[in-house]
């Protein structure tokens, strides 16, 4: 009996089931409505003058939908805490110990360490200009906090010790968080702005677009030594 | 045709990646993969979008792959019983608690590599002479070999810490490879 109304249950799902993507395929197939596009004309109308950017990207997620832009800078501070609090290594912490740096230089190329030294300044200056020119030119905070991010990454593959204070990047990451909803909060919620013109507008973008690059680099690194330093030990005696 | 060319190059990267042997070149095409599709944002006319894959796509995620695959080792472990028709769940559980779950928890915390079973019935010299295995596990009766190389570092701390990790060893006798193939057979 209870096989019976399990078989039930399934045919009547798989019924609804196709009961629904038939009303789907019809309403996508028969719609016949034309909406204008008012959103887009209010997003792109005259950013210029209301937020001060010139790449209409930024207007929107720096002004005109900065509450995005919170919650993302919440998410990525959340995924950071969860790997640092969280993570297997913390339990196990003092089996596994950090371990000296001498086993890994053995390890490096010539080759990679010449080349990201070479390197490693263009990056550096690419992900800063990338922030300072987030409102004029495709890039932004978070771009250019990821590219700072790969350089001190590409700088674990020259040079692998471990010399950073993760608690004090993470300490450094939550302030700046701070100042990231504090900053829109005041400038663009409660209109506390000196001067309602263009360079002030670009002035705040130009704040708001380094912090969040700062904020984006400390995270990922964080989440990248964390990995890197804790999780697992390197067993290079193994040759594969 | 721009847009056809770079939509059929991500096909055949993906594919790429996905069928490679070697994970360091799946990593690699991924890569590549990463920029190609940059290239397609940019036709798209996103250029923020495109920017965000190239510096997250073929940056950060191919250097974290490229760690992670430098730190995760695999130990290849073979159960092999000949005497066993058709394996099923019964047999392997057998072996399962009084055997292989302490040992891959020997190697997953002492060692640190990543233990992989696998399960067969073919022949034991068989097994021994045409597959590559870090560590085969032949029972033969009441008895168990344990077939290991003795260079490999992994297999000497399994046999230094045999006593800790299996409570009771009378059945177990450890082979080397070595003997097996100057015997022609085991024991």
């Amino acid at each position: 009996m209870a096989r019976q109304s399990n078989s039930y249950i399934h045919i009547l799902r798989i019924v609804l089931a196709v009961v629904g993507a038939a009303v789907m395929l019809f309403v996508y197939l028969n719609h016949s409505e034309k909406l204008n596009t008012p959103l887009m004309d209010f997003f792109t109308d005259d950013f210029l003058a209301q937020t001060g950017a010139d790449n209409a990207v930024a207007a929107i997620y720096l002004n005109y939908r900065v509450f995005d832009t919170l919650f993302e800078a919440l998410m990525l501070m959340v995924s950071v805490m969860e790997v640092i609090n969280v993570s297997w290594a913390n339990k196990h912490s003092d089996r596994y110990q950090l371990e000296e740096d001498d086993m890994y230089y053995k390890n490096n190329s010539e080759l990679v360490a010449r080349m990201v030294g070479i390197v490693y300044p263009f990056v550096i200056l690419l992900g800063l200009y990338i922030i300072a020119n987030g409102h004029v030119s495709p890039g932004g905070g978070f771009q250019g906090g990821a590219i700072l991010a790969t350089a001190l990454i590409s700088r674990y593959l020259v040079y692998p010790n471990f010399d950073l204070d993760l608690h004090i990047i993470e300490k450094m990451e939550k302030i700046l968080f701070l100042f990231i909803v504090l900053t829109p909060v005041l400038y663009v919620f409660m209109q506390i702005q000196p001067d309602n013109t263009v360079i002030s507008h670009q002035v705040y973008m130009v704040f708001m677009n380094t912090l969040i690059g700062l904020k984006v680099f400390f995270g990922l690194s964080i989440i990248f030594y964390r990995f890197v330093f804790y999780e697992g030990a390197d067993n290079t005696f193994i040759d594969r | 045709m721009f847009e056809t060319i770079i939509l059929i190059t991500l096909v055949v990267i993906a594919c790429f990646a996905v069928f490679s042997d070697n994970l360091l070149r799946s990593i690699i095409y991924l890569g590549v993969f990463s920029l190609a599709m940059a290239l397609a944002y940019l036709h798209y006319n996103a250029p923020d979008v495109a920017i965000a894959e190239a510096a997250i796509g073929v940056g950060l995620s191919t250097v974290m792959y490229l760690v992670a695959l430098k730190k995760v080792s695999v130990y290849d472990i073979c159960y092999v019983n000949e005497n066993i028709e058709q394996f099923n769940d019964d047999h392997i559980g057998s072996i399962m608690d009084s055997f292989v779950r302490p040992m891959e928890l020997f190697l997953e915390r002492t060692e640190e590599v990543e233990p992989q079973i696998s399960y067969t019935n073919h022949p034991a010299l068989e097994v021994l002479a045409d597959e590559n295995h870090d560590c085969i596990l032949h029972r033969d009766g009441d008895l168990i070999y344990i077939y290991g190389d003795a260079n490999d570092r992994i297999f000497q701390d399994i046999i230094a810490n045999l006593n800790t990790i299996i409570p009771d060893m009378k059945d177990v006798r450890v082979v080397f490879k070595k003997e097996v193939s100057l015997n022609g057979q085991a024991e």
